[in-house]
């Protein structure tokens, strides 16, 4: 899958606000705290164990500072990310209430069945009648394949009528 | 010889050789689902393999393995979306085929390469990798630091575009593989507390989040960019006759020798993966149809329904599967990604890819390399038969369906791991982050290699740094440590020689813009 699409044309930076605002000085900038606390907690391991995360956290510091380098020298390309952080929302906040759902013990069938209505739903299906049918049919083979084929154990249900 | 005795031995026994076939089936058909590429059909097939004896499991995987990169042809020739990433370039010379009325012959084209490559490398495979393997069987310490040094130099080094990303990649991996106990001391290190993580983030859930997940997601985006509406407006051609007359055979012959060795040759270098492959025989058998056949009467132009376009990419792609296995199962270091997924496959049972694969598990081992052969045997009927039956109705299963099933599909192979609701977790956020990397063009191989090799490493390092009383300078010791040395040197050069070639290219280009100025 190509995902060229959101890639805008390399451009100077001279502006601060578009340094601020460009993608890959986030995605620097959070690489920077990400490898400064491996490095900080790696100084807590005993000398043996912390040499290799010390020195990775330190080199994350410093590819990061690198990659804003690039933002600002105008070497980096700009990404549009309102359509990825929707995707990413839509799904984290799906497959989580989804595994929330599973753990606490509602069973199997009826997450299931709303996790797919939901990405059914979040995909542009607008019959509801439509995406109904194809979230129980999911859910049900699903469960035919995994629980009653392969014999995996979910976590208890709080009901007995909850499979 | 004996070996490839026991190897076929094993695969003859009737449910090994049944999973091998239902595997070539399935991926074959999945592959051919539009935007399912051969990641994502590997990850899926995980947890149905979990459960089986690691024979049959290894031998469903290997089916799976081969046929879905096969697969991705079919809709890339016949409604001109690539099944797989693999097949994007014989979308172009398929399609107008398949428009000029000649779909039939198209995939008989393509699935014919795709048989003779993965032939060819499966035979690459059957020499090379235990050959490979019993030298790696006397590496020591040192070399295998050297081992691992060398494997992230190849994929960073062979990076296009940005390399800070690729090196930021590898240290990803590499940190994310110091989570867990210390390899030297046994200390938790990153835990956190969490008992889930003592043995370092669990593989096989973080292999299936970082390529079914991220693919989900990346699905998910075009469907918002409705790209389906692209799909649909064309209409299906109709596919006609298979036959490929004997003349275009003899024809493609030279094609398919040339792609399949190149395909081959990348699919040993770890990092390379089949997109490089594909588009290299690509343009060797486009230099070659220009030189041959272009302007002839009856032939079309380049990119118009010319056969060697279709031939070329699919020998290629083929190819790389098998050959892509022999630095995973003799080094222990994956070829491309899905080779990666083969790690956790073997994990899952217990196994661990690398030269004591061959002396602990020959038995599977060469059961392994033997079903490559035979999957690609088996595999020219299969896909004729799925063209003949199901085709038409794969391409009508909805985009907007295969979203909730891949995130269903590689949640509960996550959870089937262990049966721990705590996979699914590491399956999702390691997912979420795959996709955050691609979406910052930070490439994802070198922070696989990273994963795979950091906790060898680690252990090497020290262990060669204790042994040689802390001097560095064991590791390139020409006299003691000759092949170390070696693969130092090699490695050395796959940092040096692009660079040396970028600055070269930089200064010519700054050059003739000096010599065109008036």
């Amino acid at each position: 899958m190509q995902m060229n699409w959101n890639a805008k044309a390399i451009v100077r930076h001279s502006d601060t606000k578009v340094v601020v605002r460009h993608s890959d000085t986030w995605v620097g900038l959070a690489l920077v705290i990400v490898g400064a606390i491996a490095s900080w907690r790696a100084t807590g391991f005993d000398v043996a164990s912390r040499n290799l995360p010390m020195m990775l956290g330190f080199l994350m510091v410093v590819f990061g500072v690198l990659l804003v380098r690039q933002v600002v020298t105008g070497k980096a390309r700009h990404l549009d990310l309102s359509i990825p952080i929707r995707v990413t929302v839509v799904t984290a906040v799906t497959a989580m209430v989804w595994i929330g759902a599973i753990t606490i013990g509602l069973g199997y069938l009826l997450p299931t069945f709303a996790m797919q209505f939901a990405f059914l739903l979040s995909c542009g299906v607008r019959d509801l009648g439509k995406a109904a049918t194809i979230a129980a049919l999911i859910a049900s083979v699903s469960y035919l394949g995994f629980i009653a084929g392969l014999g995996l154990r979910i976590p208890a249900s709080v009901a007995p009528w909850l499979i | 010889m004996d070996m490839i005795v026991l190897g076929f031995e094993t695969l003859a026994s009737p449910m090994v050789a049944l999973m091998l076939a239902v595997g070539v089936c399935a991926g074959m058909i999945v592959g051919s689902i539009p935007g399912i590429n051969d990641n994502i059909a590997f990850a899926v097939f995980i947890p149905f393999s979990f459960s089986m004896p690691p024979e049959q499991a290894l031998a469903l995987m290997v089916g799976v393995y081969c046929a879905a990169a096969t697969g991705g042809a079919i809709p890339a020739i016949v409604i001109k979306v690539p099944g797989t990433a693999s097949s994007l370039l014989t979308a172009e010379d398929g399609h107008a085929m398949a428009r000029k009325g000649h779909a039939g012959r198209a995939l008989s084209i393509a699935l014919t390469s795709s048989t003779i490559g993965g032939l060819f490398s499966a035979i690459v495979l059957i020499f090379f990798a235990p050959s490979l393997a019993r030298v790696a069987l006397e590496f020591g310490y040192v070399e295998n630091f050297a081992l691992t040094v060398l494997g992230l130099s190849s994929v960073v080094g062979l990076l296009h575009g940005n390399i800070i990303k690729g090196i930021i990649a590898a240290i990803i991996g590499l940190l994310v593989a110091t989570v867990g106990f210390s390899p030297v001391t046994g200390v938790p290190r990153y835990t956190f507390g969490n008992v889930n993580l003592i043995e370092g983030i669990p593989f096989v859930p973080m292999l299936i989040g970082l390529f079914g997940i991220a693919a989900m997601l990346e699905l998910l985006t075009d469907i918002f960019h409705d790209r389906k509406a692209r799909i649909k407006s064309c209409g299906l051609p109709k596919i006609g006759s298979l036959r490929l007359p004997p003349a275009l055979f003899a024809r493609l012959v030279p094609v398919w020798g040339v792609s399949a060795g190149i395909g081959s040759v990348i699919g040993l270098l770890p990092g390379a993966g089949m997109l490089m492959a594909i588009f290299l025989a690509y343009d060797h058998a486009a230099r070659r149809f220009r030189r041959r056949f272009s302007g002839r009467k009856g032939e079309p132009e380049w990119g118009q329904g010319a056969p060697e376009g279709i031939a070329a990419p699919e020998a290629a792609n083929n190819a790389v599967t098998a050959s892509s296995m022999i630095p995973l199962l003799s080094l222990g270091i994956p070829g491309n990604s899905t080779s990666a997924l083969f790690i956790g496959a073997l994990a899952l049972h217990g196994m661990v890819p690398g030269p004591l694969l061959f002396t602990q598990h020959g038995q599977i081992a060469w059961m392994i390399i033997v079903a490559f052969l035979m999957a690609n045997v088996i595999m020219w009927p299969v896909a004729f038969a799925v063209i003949r039956t199901i085709s038409r109705s794969i391409f009508s299963i909805p985009k907007e369906a295969m979203v909730g099933v891949i995130a269903l599909l590689c949640l509960m192979g996550a959870y089937s791991d262990g049966a721990n609701t705590f996979n699914m977790w590491i399956a999702l956020v390691a997912g979420l982050i795959a996709y955050a990397l691609k979406l910052a063009h930070i490439p994802l191989g070198p922070c696989i290699l990273g994963l795979v090799l950091g906790s060898q490493l680690e252990t090497s390092l020290n262990n060669s740094l204790t042994i040689s009383g802390g001097n560095w300078f064991v590791f390139i010791d020409p006299v003691a440590h000759p092949i170390s040395a070696a693969m130092i040197f090699v490695s050395a050069l796959l940092w040096i020689v692009p660079f040396v070639l970028r600055v070269r290219a930089k200064r010519s280009a700054s050059s003739h813009r000096r010599n065109i100025r008036p």
